[in-house]
């Protein structure tokens, strides 16, 4: 990582110090660069974070090059939990610093040092603990643990905050790149799974192929502006007015695209599906908070810093994407019966909800999408923690069925995973409800009345399915398969809807629970009874559903949360 | 950083003959020299068996490998029936090119004077210098590969598979240590190389500054990189019966063999140039006499190279890339490090060489670790159930 | 272009040399080809079966480990040539990027990644076959004088009976 960042240093055409020869670009003699880049101040403290992230992969690496395989598990994932603690800390550190100091561009400008990215650094160290935290009981329970999870994890989440921090398209670019080429793999970790290796396959093509979408929009943007900076784009933007835009207006099109790819915003949204249900589910849960993140990071960026003077622009197409990706993830949950699936239309549409906070422009806009993002990570991880629990071994149910009946067997998980749905249903008094109301303020705030009134409808519809599933949990838990279907399962309409997305081929979701998936004759379905055996709380997982959820209550009924991200909203 | 002085006045008739001569004598040399080594090796060798070796073309047989030349360009040449035709033909000539265009980079030492023009006696002196070997023995990688892959024959193509996982696994040996003479002598130009290492017969030469052991680590490389004996693993008689060039006659197998004694060739003078000091030597009778210290110093190393194969046996496949990837691939690295550390001073290269044996250690443990898991793997493979019908052999 | 020129002729000339000597070849050499010649040569074996397609998947992996030190290589010479510039920067830069290559290279190796042919530690561990002796595995043919006329070569040291044991410990049942 270090290694990789000075490479990027050498060869970049720094500000000579004024003792310092001149630098003019395409005349770089070797000595002159060699001078420069000897100069250049390299301020780890602004990449704290990152480095604590990347050492601490490499120290759990050599562990395991001398420890024999399969000896201590839990060691991985203490370390990993420490590790991220560490990061953590760090960024709070980097908080009060950037605090006391002024945001700074640093190490060869390449890295903005605000709040706007050490609050993504907390956000996602925060997700990687409990990414950790998860995956610790699930992979002893499939038999996957080793130490290449935790690595990949801490490498993603490195990746992203390099996205994060990024102040140019390249370190964009890196960051992106160490992102996704961790969660290819991730995805593909369950090795007896084949809906993993097929949904791990399907991100990285579709994945290295937005990358490529992305990389070719940074060099129209390079060409039509002559840097690959954000501030400098902004400074040449405004500055001029270019007679024919159309290689800045493609270069930003192809922009939005790669990077939309990653948030999974309608149309660029195909691959979340399935690699939500391939994924290991703690995965799922650590790849909807870190990869989203890091995706909208990078969007905030390009978008608000980069390209700050062509809002009228790029927030119409915004705009589009806002509203598809609004109503196609809250309609199509809808016709989902696969839980993990269904979660994945969901944070389709939960993304809507931050890019009408990026279509406003505006600070009051940037601030509710920031905390709509650290309160989803809290959400997203308390709920794919449930799912991981009453999935059961081999990932045999994870069916609406499996979670029926919930509400008797465990009435205390029960009660957690209702207040995450009722959250991301935008419930009063829980984080979600106040994430809604700022970003559709902001919109209202920018007169985006339109906008703001298909988010209130997208939430009505969502609303709909996290119900069902909160029904569900206190539904009984006998089948009745005669009978008329009369309760929730049946009143939310679980049929699928022709046309619009294939329930999964019973061949790839192995387990009993796909035989009664797709049994059904005429439409009612039959959902299988839940298995047996009582639901058990590893501690671990336990001590994450306790922080998420009182993390939820809390951010939903005080204001220290948004203050939080309010400050966050001063860039560089 | 400047090329050659040749070129100082554009390009005139005068110039273009003596770059015409220049590239003729490189391609005349890389050939004389080939069908002397081939009659070099067989007497050594005859020599160190106690036989006699080739003795009735010419004077002690000295004609014998330009007979072996001449006849086989009378034998039939034919295409096998499952070959890929294309690349079975094109195989020799990606083969070749690469083996001469090499040497084209080696400087042999001063400079001539011909009807006022003043040339080096080196054919090029490009600016990425030494990556141009690199690149002609990564090129050289495909002529062995195509050429087994494109007969359609079963033992060409283990060999080819054979060889290009031997040849990229040594090539990451050649490139750290040839990066270790780099960061001695802070250029990549062959010229300026061999201009570092001049002055003060041995005590100059990039084999001491660096410490002989980089210069070890890249001749065994280079010894296998060539495909030489003891790693001639791609052309096993015993196992796969002669190897990626089995399915060509006539002149095609000729090629490849000519390409393989050019290399071998070229290694030896790229061997003196990077570590012995090139051209570099005491001057006899007050005349610079460079390119006499080059020819001595090539032929004592293709002495060596002979005497390798008259003495040491074939190493197993296994032998073979262990010895690569876990002793002299890690070794390079630390070698590099280490000289690289002492280039800055005492101290640094004495942390280096901390941190080197601290690594060491852990490749080590590593290693012990990677054959416990290893060992639980085939345990775990030779427990489960092999459905009929499927072979369980690698 | 003064340094592109010279390594163009020299392989125009290599070429050129080598499409001559095919040339002189199809000129000078006869051309009879038969099934024999032109199928593939197995030692003598007709060959039955096609080329495989596959192989182990240690040499993919060969290849891409690989590709991480031909990385490393590419970025350690621009690094080599202005080492003397970058000093102690340069050291410590190199020393790191060197540790990340060189952890995952150690990580490698202790997943058995480059372990090839058989597991040294289970070949060492193996039992030895007490029942396997020189004079069980190794055939001694006959001289010709002890052969029997109208009979095949055999081993002297087996029984003439046809119920003898068979020879050698490797038989089926061993």
């Amino acid at each position: 990582m270090i290694g990789l960042l000075s490479h990027t240093l050498v060869g970049q055409t720094v500000q000579a110090p004024a003792t310092g020869c001149q630098v003019t670009p395409g005349k770089v003699t070797g000595l002159c660069q060699a001078f420069n880049s000897l100069h250049i101040p390299v301020e780890y403290r602004t990449i704290l974070p990152l480095l604590v992230l990347s050492i601490g992969a490499l120290v759990l690496l050599v562990i395991s090059a001398v420890l024999p395989k399969r000896s201590r598990p839990g060691l991985y994932p203490l370390l990993t939990v420490i590790i991220s603690g560490l990061a953590a800390g760090a960024s709070v550190f980097q908080w009060i610093d950037v605090g006391n100091h002024a945001a700074t561009k640093a190490i060869g400008n390449q890295i903005f040092y605000d709040r706007f990215s050490v609050l993504f650094m907390l956000l996602i160290s925060v997700a990687t603990l409990f990414g950790a935290l998860l995956s610790d009981s699930y992979l002893q329970r499939e038999g996957l643990d080793g130490v290449e999870a935790y690595v990949l994890m801490l490498l993603a989440s490195t990746g992203a905050m390099l996205m994060a921090a990024s102040a140019g398209t390249i370190m964009l670019f890196l960051g992106l790149e160490i992102m996704s080429i961790a969660l290819y793999v991730m995805t593909a970790y369950h090795r007896r799974r084949a809906a993993s290796g097929e949904g791990g396959l399907k991100y990285f093509i579709l994945g290295s192929f937005s990358s490529a979408i992305f990389l070719y929009g940074a060099a129209l943007a390079y060409g039509a502006t002559g840097t690959t900076q954000f501030d400098e784009m902004s400074v040449f933007l405004a500055r001029t007015t270019l007679p024919n835009d159309g290689i800045l207006l493609g270069g930003m099109a192809l922009l939005i695209v790669g990077l939309g790819f990653k948030v999974a915003a309608v149309p660029f949204h195909f691959w979340s599906p399935d690699v939500y249900e391939a994924a290991p589910t703690p995965f799922t849960g650590y790849m909807a908070a870190v990869a989203k993140a890091a995706g909208f990071a990078g969007l905030f960026r390009v978008l608000l810093e980069g390209f700050h003077s062509q809002e009228a622009n790029w927030r119409p197409a915004i705009w589009l994407i806002a509203v598809l990706t609004l109503l196609v993830g809250s309609v199509l949950a809808i016709a989902q019966r696969d839980l993990k699936r269904m979660m994945a239309y969901s944070s389709i549409s939960q993304a809507g909800y931050v890019l009408i906070g990026l279509q406003s422009a505006s600070s009051q806009g940037t601030a509710g999408a920031l905390f709509y993002l650290l309160t989803y990570t809290f959400i997203i991880a308390g709920t794919f923690a449930v799912i991981g629990l009453v999935q059961g071994e081999g990932e045999a149910r994870n069916d609406l069925g499996a979670i029926r009946g919930l509400g008797r067997r465990r009435p205390g998980l029960a009660l957690v995973m209702l207040l995450f749905l009722l959250a991301q249903a935008g419930v009063p008094f829980t984080s979600g409800f106040l994430a809604k109301f700022y970003v559709i303020a902001a919109a209202v705030n920018r007169g985006q009345y339109a906008l703001a009134i298909i988010g209130m409808l997208a939430a009505a519809i969502a609303a709909f399915f996290y119900l069902r599933v909160g029904l569900l949990m206190y539904s009984s838990p006998e089948v009745d398969e005669t009978k008329e279907p009369t309760d929730g399962a049946a009143l939310a309409g679980l049929r699928p809807i022709p046309g619009f997305d294939t329930p999964r081929e019973p061949a790839l979701s192995q387990g009993p629970g796909a035989v009664a998936a797709s049994s059904d004759g005429d439409g009612a379905v039959a959902l299988l009874a839940p298995p047996e055996g009582r639901v058990e709380i590893p501690f671990t997982v336990g001590i994450t559903l306790a922080v998420c959820a009182a993390f939820t209550i809390f951010a939903g009924v005080s204001s220290p949360v948004l203050d939080f991200a309010k400050h966050a909203t001063t860039y560089f | 950083m400047t090329g050659d002085p040749l070129f100082a006045h554009g390009l005139n008739l005068a110039v273009w003959i003596i770059l015409v001569v220049k590239v003729i004598a490189v391609f005349a040399i890389v050939m004389v020299s080939v069908l002397f080594m081939v009659m070099y090796e067989r007497w050594a060798v005859a020599w160190l068996g106690v036989r006699h070796g080739p003795n009735r073309a010419g004077p002690r047989g000295s004609l014998q490998s330009l007979a072996d030349g001449v006849k086989l360009f009378f034998k039939e040449a034919f295409t096998p029936a499952r070959a890929d035709k294309v690349i079975y033909k094109a195989a020799p000539y990606i083969a070749l090119a690469p083996a001469i265009l090499a040497m084209s980079i080696v400087p042999f030492g001063g400079t001539i004077t011909v009807a006022g023009h003043t040339t080096r006696l080196q054919l090029v002196d490009p600016p990425w210098g030494i990556l141009f070997f690199l690149m002609c023995s990564g090129v050289a990688v495909y002529g062995i590969m195509l050429a087994g892959w494109s007969s359609g024959a079963k033992y060409s193509l283990l060999a080819s598979v054979r060889a290009s996982a031997q040849m990229v696994s040594y090539e990451a040996v050649l490139g750290l240590t040839i990066a270790t003479v780099v960061v001695v002598t802070g250029s990549v130009h062959t010229s300026a190389i061999v201009a570092a290492q001049h002055g003060g017969f041995l005590w100059h030469w990039n084999i001491i500054h660096t410490a002989l052991i980089p210069f070890a680590l890249y001749s065994i490389a280079a010894t296998a990189e060539i495909t030489r004996a003891p790693f001639d693993l791609v052309e096993a008689e015993e196992e796969i019966s002669g190897g990626f060039n089995m399915e060509y006659s006539s002149i095609g197998f000729a090629l490849f063999y000519l390409a393989e004694y050019a290399n071998l060739v070229v290694q030896a003078a790229l061997i003196t140039t990077l570590w012995l000091g090139g051209p570099d030597g005491p001057r006899i009778a007050g005349n610079s006499v460079g390119p006499l210290w080059f020819f001595i110093k090539v032929m004592v190393l293709l002495y060596i190279f002979i005497w390798i194969r008259a003495t040491l046996p074939r190493v197993r496949y296994d032998q073979l890339m262990e010895l690569g990837w876990k002793r002299l691939i890690p070794a390079s690295l630390a070698m590099l490090m280490i000289v690289a550390g002492f280039q800055v001073g005492r101290w640094w290269g004495l942390a280096a060489f901390g941190g080197s044996l601290l690594g060491f250690a852990l490749l080590l443990r590593a290693i012990d670790v990677g054959q416990d898991a290893s060992a639980m793997e085939v345990q775990i493979s030779a427990d489960a159930e092999i459905p009929s019908g499927r072979g369980a052999s690698s | 272009m003064d340094q592109y020129l010279p390594i163009v002729l020299l392989l125009v000339v290599a070429l050129a040399f080598a499409a001559g000597s095919f040339a002189a070849s199809k000129l000078l050499g006869p051309s009879r080809p038969t099934g024999a010649k032109t199928g593939p040569y197995e030692s003598g074996i007709v060959p039955q079966a096609p080329v495989a397609a596959r192989f182990p998947v240690r040499f993919f992996l060969v290849a891409m480990i690989f590709i991480i030190f031909d990385i490393e290589v590419i970025f350690l010479y621009p690094w080599a040539v202005i080492y003397h510039q970058l000093n102690t920067f340069g050291l410590a830069e190199m020393a790191a990027f060197a540790l990340v290559v060189f952890v995952s290279f150690a990580y490698l190796v202790s997943n058995g990644a480059l372990d090839w042919g058989p597991v040294k530690k289970l070949a060492r561990k193996a039992p030895v076959n007490l029942t396997r002796t020189t004079t069980s595995t190794v055939r001694r043919v006959p001289r010709p004088d002890q052969l029997i006329d109208g009979m095949s070569p055999r081993p002297v040291d087996s029984e003439p009976e046809p119920t003898a044991e068979p020879v050698g410990a490797g038989a089926p049942e061993a």
